[in-house]
């Protein structure tokens, strides 16, 4: 018998379980003396890692052939959460590049409308468990029955959005199957050269973009940040089933026990229906000075972004930020003001559809993210922006009348 | 209660220069929050410990004297060349190796993320291998008894108070609290206590699953920058007086479905 350090937790349940006392406790890896052991198997079963088998080799690499995308997605009242439609969509694209499988697993208190939807959106499978016990603060129902779901289907992918309990499930789940997971993603991509998975993400305090790979476990698991994907193009019914697995967790009960519910106000701005977004930065001077980002805002119907610069000047709040500490965005219109480009923003706001800049310094490089620049005092040009907008509507509605 | 705290430090400016060894480190502003829920408890269960731990470059020593200086019994830090670039499986690995060291203990606190752009993923990976219960998101913790704790934590749109059975793994938000500031007597006092510096050899590890080259997770390229992936080409400069070009050609982009043209 030998024990797969990398995958040991240390749960100690072999050695008390080896009538032989051949597991030795005195480093933290546990070693099996051979000299005692029998290769009665005892530790082997009682090991919840699957850290102990009669294999030479101390090798966590899977080496059965794993194959298929598994998701894990969520609902919000009854319908695939945004950030699962974007792992839908991400789910998909991987698929159109290794045309395997796409199974997605949903767990909630009330997720059956939104396993359909996924099945409409092109999902080949559903797995679904729907119970009472299963809210979204019992981590461990979910975190548990993904993992003992993703050990029988053996994926090779596993996608997954951000948000609270999904951090929770993938964290714990690809601990244990010993395997890697890459968070907060904004790119995922299948690359034939590395072996499946490829992900972007920020590295080194964001300085960096950093394609990263999980070459030798599987599955390869990634947490994709919301707002970074495009939800599934068009409904395209693939004639997917769903597989109902509630009774799975009979007999399962959260240590969480809950004393007390509140809905509160979103902790994230509600981006992803605006189609303009006004975003300021520091180059706006202080506070004050909002008030002509208001007055545009309105105009344009727009919503208010802003930089961690402004957010940490306190002249807005968190829940503004944009890019890679707060939401990725992709209105049809991005009006970046006094902002200069960091690559932590523009990740952000990349992906908008048009961008105009304003910034005093021709240099800054939010004009390399930019369709249009004007060279000014963001303090002068946005009133003049507002009115123009303003002379142009009454004009045209002059006009209207005629 | 024995509290164990893990404190990252971190480049005290972000985006500036690549290598870490340039810019000088931070305890990580979230966890200090952590910190101060464990010194808050502390303070209210007689015969509390608090233990912080750390994984990090040596010479880090002084930023732990702060931890020492603001409360902590004990500061515990993990260095070693086999542990450069793990990512957060082999963090979590060997974090958990040295909680195995520091048995028992009743809650691990964290913050909710560094700010150098960390994943907030090493929680409940360390939580899964110690196989104790976690919470994200946790604003308070309420009350304490030798078996539970009751606490607060919020998702993206629920507040929920909660009880859990201890031990367990909790990661404190940035609102949860504002972190004091070491006192003088504190300070004196933490001259006579001692950072206490463990290495893999003291983990009793073994060098698998854990460091770079063994993190399941490796870097194919790091780009620059000016790294844009949807690249539009750079941007057309318009004079202030040519404000109608602009929303001319951005009007006919839109599809305003309330027909507000711009
Ligand atoms: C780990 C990490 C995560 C981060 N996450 C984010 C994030 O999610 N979002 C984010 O935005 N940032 C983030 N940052 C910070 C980011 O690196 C930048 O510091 C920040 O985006 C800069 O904000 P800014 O453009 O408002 O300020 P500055 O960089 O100070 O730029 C101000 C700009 O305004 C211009 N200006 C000044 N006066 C005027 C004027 N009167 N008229 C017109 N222009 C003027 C200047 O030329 C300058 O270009 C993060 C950093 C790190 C390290
Ligand atoms: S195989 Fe049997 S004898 Fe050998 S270590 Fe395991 S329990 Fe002990
Ligand atoms: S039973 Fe498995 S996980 Fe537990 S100590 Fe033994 S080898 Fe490690």
């Amino acid at each position: 018998m030998r024990i797969c350090t990398a995958r040991c937790s240390r749960c100690l349940n072999c050695v008390s379980q080896c009538f032989f006392n051949a597991i030795s406790t005195a480093s933290h890896d546990l070693v099996i003396d051979e000299a005692l052991c029998t290769d009665c198997g005892m530790c082997r079963d009682s090991c919840p890692m699957d850290a102990i088998s009669d294999e030479m080799h101390d090798d966590p690499v899977e080496t059965a052939e794993q194959r298929g995308i598994c998701l894990y997605l969520t609902a919000t009242a009854g319908r695939l959460s945004e950030g699962s439609l974007e792992v839908l969509g991400a789910g998909l694209r991987l698929k159109e590049h290794n045309r395997q499988r796409l199974t997605a697993f949903l767990l909630g208190e009330y997720v059956h409308e939104a396993a359909e939807e996924a099945i409409r959106c092109g999902a080949d499978e559903v797995w679904m468990a729907e119970h009472s016990r299963l809210t979204p603060y019992a981590v461990d129902l979910h975190a548990g029955l993904v993992t003992d779901w993703l050990k029988e289907l053996g994926p090779s992918i596993v996608l997954s959005g951000d948000r609270s309990l999904e951090r929770s499930v993938m964290g714990y789940a690809a601990v244990r199957l010993h395997t890697g997971l890459c968070a907060d993603c904004i790119q995922a991509a299948i690359d034939p050269q590395h072996e499946g998975l490829v992900v972007t993400r920020t590295a080194f305090g964001g300085q960096l973009m950093a394609d990263i790979h999980i070459p030798r476990h599987r599955p390869q698991m990634a947490t994709l940040k919301e707002g970074a994907f495009r939800p599934p193009p068009v409904y395209q019914p693939s004639g997917g089933l769903i597989v109902n697995r509630t009774d799975d967790i009979s007999g399962l009960n959260s240590v969480y026990e809950l004393l007390e519910s509140r809905k509160i106000e979103r902790l994230r701005n509600d981006f992803a229906n605006a189609q303009i977004i006004v975003a300021v930065g520091r180059g706006i001077g202080c506070a004050e000075q909002l008030d002509s980002v208001y007055e545009l805002a309105d105009l344009l119907d727009a919503r208010i972004g802003a930089t961690r610069a402004v957010v940490e000047s306190g002249w807005l709040d968190v829940t503004h930020q944009i890019g890679q500490s707060g939401t990725i965005v992709r209105p049809q219109l991005y009006i970046a003001c006094g902002i200069s480009g960091a690559l932590q923003h523009t990740i952000g706001m990349d992906q908008a559809d048009r961008v105009i800049a304003i910034n005093s310094d021709r240099d800054a490089p939010i004009f390399q993210y930019a369709d249009y620049g004007i060279v000014g005092d963001v303090r002068q040009v946005l009133p003049r922006l507002s009115e123009r907008i303003r002379e142009r509507r009454a004009a045209r509605s002059r006009n209207g009348m005629d | 209660m024995d509290i164990i705290v893990c404190v990252k430090q971190v480049p005290a400016r972000q985006g500036e220069g690549s290598g870490r060894e340039s810019v000088p480190l931070i305890n990580n502003p979230n966890d200090l929050n952590a910190l101060e829920e464990a010194l808050r408890i502390k303070e209210l269960a007689d015969g509390s410990r608090v233990t912080t731990l750390s994984m990090g470059p040596p010479g880090c020593e002084g930023l732990l004297r702060e931890l020492l200086a603001a409360g902590a019994d004990e500061a515990v830090l993990l260095s070693s060349p086999g542990f450069a670039g793990s990512d957060t499986y082999a963090t979590s690995k060997i974090l958990a190796a040295a909680v195995h060291k520091l048995l028992p203990f009743d809650l691990i606190l964290t913050g909710e993320r560094a700010i150098d752009g960390e994943t907030g993923q090493v929680g409940p990976g360390l939580a899964a291998i110690l196989e104790i219960p976690h919470q994200l998101g946790v604003e308070q913790v309420l009350t304490f008894d030798p078996h539970s704790v009751i606490i607060d934590k919020v998702n993206e749109t629920y507040a929920w108070r909660i009880r859990l059975p201890i031990p367990a793994l909790l990661t404190i938000r940035r609102s949860a609290n504002t972190p004091r500031i070491p006192s003088i007597r504190g300070r004196l006092a933490a001259s006579s206590k001692q950072v206490i510096v463990w290495d893999q050899h003291d983990l009793g590890l073994s060098g698998a699953g854990i460091g770079s080259r063994e993190s399941p997770t490796q870097v194919i390229r790091t780009v620059k920058s000016d790294y844009s992936y949807k690249s539009r080409g750079a941007a057309v400069f318009i004079g202030e007086h040519q404000l109608d070009e602009i929303l001319e050609t951005v009007s006919a982009a839109l599809d305003q479905p309330d027909g507000r043209p711009l």
